[in-house]
């Protein structure tokens, strides 16, 4: 089922690239490196991701369903943005960032188009999506204080925030430029000096983007910039500014962010002509081969959980987190001697790892219920 | 009959295609509309392999739980690996 709301995604996202003014062949060539990118994997793989994909299809919609709103002035087309807006806020709280691209594409896709003097102004049009966003945002942020990342969240200053930020944008923007090999749990590296470099290297691909904006002529380069906008937007709930667990990022929230990019590629792809828009669509279509057949070999990680937390053992050996899910994973299958054997590798890499002797004891206890013989 | 309107596509315009008898003369069949159904399919492609979840029983231990250990030679290895790590238990 994740595989064919993948492929609607795809579809969807060709539709609004082209609702954009994209031509048939960069949009074909953008779909194509979004949809075969490695990092979709745990999207498309993992079935409780599907929230990711219903998410998205609802925040496609809603985009496709604006520009046709914008282009043609029917209501209905609005009316339907809202309920694919409804729809994606309810399947995913990362799509409260909505508002946002709609923002982006009135102002940088339509505004200079209509000439319009307040360009920078939303529209009221916007107020909806807006309440459904922050309604969604609130609950999200209140779950979380409840749900167990409240600890996480505690303590956060804005500089602890801020450097965990610069952290996480360094974990996409390596991942979408370098999807190989994967890391399926990826924590902040203990070495200042590696943290360091990650920050330098986040705020030059900033500074880096922000060059690049102004460089972007406006009248020519409305829907690059309403991608990279896109990208930010979609970026900014899940890049760590607001702590959910120990990890720099996930593949799968990468999803949404992607989606901008290919737009911004896409729309790239146009602004030049002859010899080296052949080139780059080359490039494009070779790529998205080569991240096919990436995508097909990471795909067979994600058979069951003894597959996946086995083959992240064996790229990240000193992986802490591996093991423990690996044990977990015995656990829940009811064999509590094979699980204890992976809690104790993650011991072996830190003894003092909390969760790991928690359920190490939990499965010492399993063993006892069943008879002192059993014990390892 | 849509490819002449001049107006680009959006995913409304795939819906009205799609809805509009083939007496009417609309290329509903035409390239651009197979496009999206093209980029879906090849979307698809790399997670073909895990269709075999959409038919197999889902208790069947060959395909889920430690039954599937046996028949992996991926787990199977690092579980022995990890076996021996784990001091030869």
């Amino acid at each position: 089922m994740n595989t064919v709301l993948h492929g609607v995604v795809a579809a969807i996202l060709y539709g609004v690239v082209r609702g954009l003014g994209v031509s048939r062949v960069s949009s074909v060539a953008g779909v194509l490196l979004f949809a075969l990118h490695p990092q979709r994997v745990e999207a498309v793989a993992w079935l409780t991701a599907r929230k990711e994909l219903l998410g998205a299809i609802g925040f496609l919609l809603a985009v496709g369903f604006w520009v046709r709103w914008r282009r043609l002035g029917v209501g209905w087309a609005l009316a339907a943005s809202y309920v694919s807006a409804l729809v994606a806020v309810a399947s995913h709280p990362g799509t409260v960032v909505l508002p946002g691209v709609l923002w982006a594409v009135d102002t940088f896709v339509f505004s200079p188009q209509s000439g319009a003097r307040h360009r920078w102004w939303p529209s009221p049009a916007l107020i909806p999506p807006l309440l459904m966003g922050l309604a969604v945002a609130a609950m999200t942020y209140l779950m979380h204080q409840h749900g167990g990342h409240g600890e996480a969240e505690a303590g956060q200053g804005i500089v602890d925030r801020l450097s965990r930020g610069l952290l996480g944008l360094w974990f996409y923007v390596a991942n979408t430029v370098w999807p190989w090999p994967s890391r399926l749990f990826s924590i902040p590296p203990e070495s200042l000096m590696v943290r360091q470099v990650m920050a330098i290297g986040s705020l030059a691909v900033l500074g880096g983007g922000i060059w690049l904006w102004g460089k972007l002529e406006e009248s020519r380069c409305g829907v690059i910039r309403c991608g990279l906008a896109w990208a930010g937007f979609a970026l900014l709930p899940v890049v760590g500014v607001v702590a959910a667990g120990p990890y720099l990022g996930a593949d799968r929230h990468a999803y949404l962010a992607q989606a901008g990019i290919a737009l911004s590629l896409a729309a790239g792809i146009d602004l030049v002509s002859g010899p080296l828009r052949k080139g780059l669509l080359v490039l494009a279509f070779g790529t998205s081969v080569i991240f096919a057949g990436l995508s097909t070999v990471r795909c067979a990680d994600w058979r069951d959980s003894f597959s996946l937390f086995a083959a992240e053992m064996r790229r990240s050996p000193q992986s802490k987190i591996a093991p423990l899910h690996l044990g977990a994973a015995w656990l829940d299958a009811g064999h509590p001697r094979e699980a204890l054997v992976f809690f104790e590798k993650s011991l072996e890499i830190d003894p003092h790892f909390e969760l790991a002797l928690r359920n190490a004891a939990k499965a010492r206890a399993q063993l006892d219920s069943q008879g002192v013989e059993n014990l390892p | 009959m849509w490819a002449n309107r001049g107006k680009p596509l959006v995913f409304a315009d795939m819906i009205n295609v799609l809805n509009q008898p083939l007496a009417s003369g609309s290329r509903w069949l035409g390239s651009e509309h197979l496009v999206p159904l093209v980029l879906a399919t090849v979307a698809m492609l790399p997670y073909l392999q895990t269709t075999q979840f959409l038919w197999v029983n889902l208790d069947d231990p060959q395909f889920f739980g430690p039954g599937a250990i046996a028949s992996s030679p991926v787990t199977g290895d690092a579980l022995m690996r990890s076996l021996t790590h784990g001091g030869g238990r």
